[in-house]
């Protein structure tokens, strides 16, 4: 008897103590730090209401990742503050955990003014869900220009969500990587910059096999890629640069133009699979290196450079060719690097660079946003030529003391370095402030000219002007992003984010790649297992994914 | 006939498979640390070389310089490290005594209740909605209190005390202890080696972790250890990525020199918990 009221008691403490649990769980707090309810409650609108009326500082609370500096203390926030009359706090997300996290800060409706995130699927269930808000009725009134201009930009149309704008992209240079050659072994073996794919063919042909840095060893390769762990071969550069010869932009979940006027996916396009024909010819030839499957590729380019650097291969991709100059030169003093243009394609395809899109990134507002007028229009104020030199070089007479003109129209700042070492990871970041990039705008040591030509986003776009430091000025490379974007020219549907043209993204991409993979390797039977591979990724959803596009080209050309 | 013993042909092949197996773990550490204390020229020509060819402590210099410094970083890992281990002590070795009395009302259910936590949870956005609401975001609260309690740890540890003579606690008692004084006085100074065993397991747990603190960690002044070097090498590659100029730094050797920085503090504390963490394995193998 005594043991079944034990036990009755302790069954009501524990229902007490889940249900204490649960209350805790599910309750809101209404800090201003906190969490939030979707719902700004009562004690949050007089706050605002408060801070805007006695003129206090505007509390914007940013999720962001990457970030390095304290709005507290580094001198560039306090005088963005300052200007913006904004209380910034920074909620720092590592890398690779933050798709993960800012998902779990959105579903759980936590207070945020302001996030940065990728566009997709995610994306669109935000939006469709009431969980971020629309730019579009702050827009109305012509008050932000400058972000009026990015969000309606002809470029980034596709990224609008059921017609209405809910994410404002990073502007990033369309393409910044692109190639270095070794100029001095095409010296050795009488050989000029290659322009076209045969001439291509030949000059890895005599890297490989005809001894280009005149060691009598046969220890250099025509190309040098490393390919392991990657999902999608064609993202890889090395083989990019040959696959963009025979289409635009060539690359897994991109789009081709056929003569006809229809579109395709690239991944089933001819142009694909002689893209592939060449690199399989390649490999059967010993002009790759053989172990390039299985090395791992590294983001930060450091393998890479120190390979090229010790003389391995003699055409690198890298968006950093000044470290890769630099590296060389610090083994072999004689060594000459040169920068390869993208090749003349076949069948008319111009010389192209790839295009990113001319984003990475983008800022949304959440429905939590306590001041959402504020947030757009600290993103306008990060669009002028005022702000972008502030969130790029600094304080004038702190961290640069002036700037000049770099004969055409760009600017060449001279850096305070000492001041810049005090306020940032200059051995890192360089003497851009670590703000310039993946706060605001991604476009590094570049300036978009929305001003100059009268808020028409899509024609400042094209008319980059490059904003440098004096060393980088000076380099072999200066202007690295600017002439690589030059050659960048997008392909069909590009940033058009709809449901019905993604499809099922990762089972597609992984019939490609290991179909693609197959091929290249295999090319005695190169014929059959690409056509085996096309077969399944229709199958797979492609053909209603072409038939979709085609519609929706036709409709929104 | 002892020193024929010794020579044995199965000492031999053991020490030779022993001494193959320890070369196996230590040369990539010894590279690594060779790598990270190499002049950049130097490892560009050989990057494959052990015996050092130059000594350079850059990349050491500009890891302890990054984002915040790793000095705060590491002095926030030794705080959650101890407090966690600390607070799990506490609360395991109550519950664990607790649960095993024999005689305790609802022993069973309350059992059941907590095995079934090992199997089941209430979801990730729950938890962090729990964890908001209690304000211990941000706090070195929020990595020690909702994980103090590991129901593996607990059970061993039961099983342990459950294994101790009743006599012992049956002589306390005629002393005049009360279950608390028993506890504190008598259990827990004969159960030493499971104690050593439990902490250290909590320890390097609480050492390790990484996603509690990416979930509930949002100022850089606040990340421990691990975040930080993680946070620095991929940061670095990101930046290499995007474009921006990491002029004057090899991230190989950088990602090095985190990873040696990383595991020196485990590398001076284990040596002398080794034993402890032999005896845990065994702990709960051999039923009597």
């Amino acid at each position: 008897m005594k043991r079944k009221i034990y036990i009755r008691f302790l069954t009501v403490c524990i229902s007490l103590l889940v249900l204490l649990v649960f209350s805790a769980g599910c309750g809101t707090v209404t800090d201003s730090k906190g969490s939030t309810p979707a719902e700004p409650t009562e004690t949050d609108s007089k706050a605002t209401a408060a801070d805007t009326d006695s003129g206090a500082p505007v509390p914007i609370r940013w999720v962001r990742t990457g970030n390095e500096q304290d709005p507290k203390k580094d001198r560039i926030l306090l005088e963005l503050q300052r200007r913006m009359n904004i209380e910034l706090e920074i909620v720092s997300i590592p890398w690779d955990q933050y798709p993960n996290k800012l998902n779990i800060m959105m579903a759980s409706g936590e207070q945020l003014d302001m996030a940065n995130c990728d566009p997709g699927k995610t994306l669109i269930e935000w939006a469709r869900n009431d969980i971020i808000l629309s730019y579009d009725e702050y827009l109305k009134d012509g008050k932000y220009p400058y972000v009026s201009s990015v969000v309606n930009s002809e470029a980034y149309k596709g990224l609008k969500i059921d017609g209405k704008v809910y994410f404002k992209p990073l502007g990033l240079c369309p393409q910044q990587w692109g190639y270095l050659i070794r100029q001095d072994w095409l010296d050795n073996l009488g050989l000029d910059i290659p322009t076209n794919i045969d001439e291509f063919y030949e000059v890895i042909r005599a890297f490989t096999y005809d001894d280009p840095d005149k060691n009598n060893k046969q220890d250099t390769y025509g190309l040098y890629v490393r390919a392991g762990g990657d999902a999608d071969p064609t993202e890889l550069q090395t083989f990019s640069y040959i696959l963009r010869a025979y289409a635009i932009n060539a690359g897994a979940g991109n789009w081709v133009e056929l003569p006809d006027g229809t579109v395709t996916r690239y991944e089933v396009s001819d142009a694909a699979k002689e893209g592939a024909r060449f690199i399989a010819k390649a490999i059967k030839e010993g002009l790759i290196n053989k172990d390039w499957i299985s090395l791992k590729r590294d983001s930060a380019q450091g393998p890479e450079s120190d390979d090229f650097a010790a003389g391995k291969y003699g055409i690198a991709p890298t968006s950093i060719p000044d470290v890769f100059n630099q590296k060389i030169m610090s083994v072999n003093s004689d060594a000459k690097l040169a920068f390869l243009p993208p090749l003349n394609g076949e069948n008319d395809v111009p010389p192209n660079s790839g295009n990113n899109g001319g984003y990475w990134w983008g800022n949304i507002i959440p429905k939590t946003c306590r001041n959402p007028e504020k947030v757009i229009e600290l993103l306008d104020y990060s669009l002028t030529a005022e702000g972008r030199e502030l969130t790029e070089y600094g304080i004038q007479g702190i961290h640069f003391t002036d700037y000049s003109d770099d004969g055409s129209g760009g600017r060449i700042y001279r850096i305070n370095k000492a001041e810049c070492d005090k306020d940032w990871d200059t051995q890192k970041n360089g003497y851009l402030y670590p703000l310039a990039w993946g706060g605001f705008n991604y476009y590094e040591y570049a300036y978009i000219p929305i001003t100059e030509h009268n808020f028409d986003y899509d024609e400042a776009f094209k008319n980059v002007k490059a904003w440098q430091p004096e060393d980088m000025a000076k380099g072999q490379f200066a202007n690295w992003q600017i002439m690589n974007t030059s050659y960048s020219i997008p392909s069909p549907l590009m940033n058009v984010f709809d449901d019905n043209l993604l499809g099922d993204e990762q089972k597609l991409l992984s019939i490609f790649a290991e179909g693609w993979l197959k091929s290249v390797v295999d090319i005695d039977n190169f014929d059959r297992q690409w056509d085996e591979m096309t077969e399944k990724w229709m199958n797979a959803g492609g053909k209603e994914i072409i038939e979709y596009g085609n519609k929706y080209y036709k409709e929104n050309k | 006939m002892l020193f024929r013993k010794r020579i044995s042909l199965a000492s031999i092949l053991i020490y030779t498979f022993l001494t193959f197996f320890a070369l196996i773990i230590l040369i990539p550490v010894w590279h690594i640390f060779v790598i990270s204390t190499s002049s950049p020229t130097v490892y560009i020509t050989d990057p494959y070389h052990l015996i050092p060819k130059s000594f350079s402590l850059a990349e050491y210099k500009r890891a302890f310089h990054s984002i915040g410094g790793i000095a705060r970083a590491l002095l926030i890992s030794i705080e959650i490290t101890v407090l966690g281990t600390v607070l799990s002590m506490f609360l395991t070795c109550c519950g664990a005594y607790t649960l095993s009395k024999k005689d305790l009302p609802g022993r069973s259910i309350l059992f059941r209740i907590l095995v079934f936590t090992m199997f089941f949870s209430g979801g990730l956005v729950p938890f962090y909605i729990l964890v908001r609401n209690l304000k211990l975001n941000d706090t070195i609260l929020a990595l020690t209190l909702p994980v103090a309690i590991s129901t593996y740890n607990l059970i061993i540890m039961k099983n342990y005390f459950t294994g101790l003579p009743v006599s012992l606690e049956e002589s306390a008692k005629i002393d005049g202890y009360n279950d608390i004084q028993i506890l504190y006085k008598i259990i827990i100074p004969i159960s030493k080696p499971i104690i050593a065993a439990i902490s250290l397991f909590y320890a390097v747990g609480y050492w390790n972790d990484y996603f509690m603190a990416t979930l509930f960690i949002s100022s850089n002044n606040m990340f421990p250890l691990q975040i930080l070097l993680r946070q620095m090498i991929i940061q670095n590659m990101v930046l290499a990525q995007v474009g921006v100029q990491t002029v004057g730094s090899n991230p190989e050797q950088f990602k090095m020199a985190c990873i040696i920085i990383g595991i020196i503090p485990v590398l001076c504390v284990y040596p002398f918990v080794q034993k402890y963490f032999t005896k845990g394995i065994m702990l709960g193998a051999v039923k009597e």
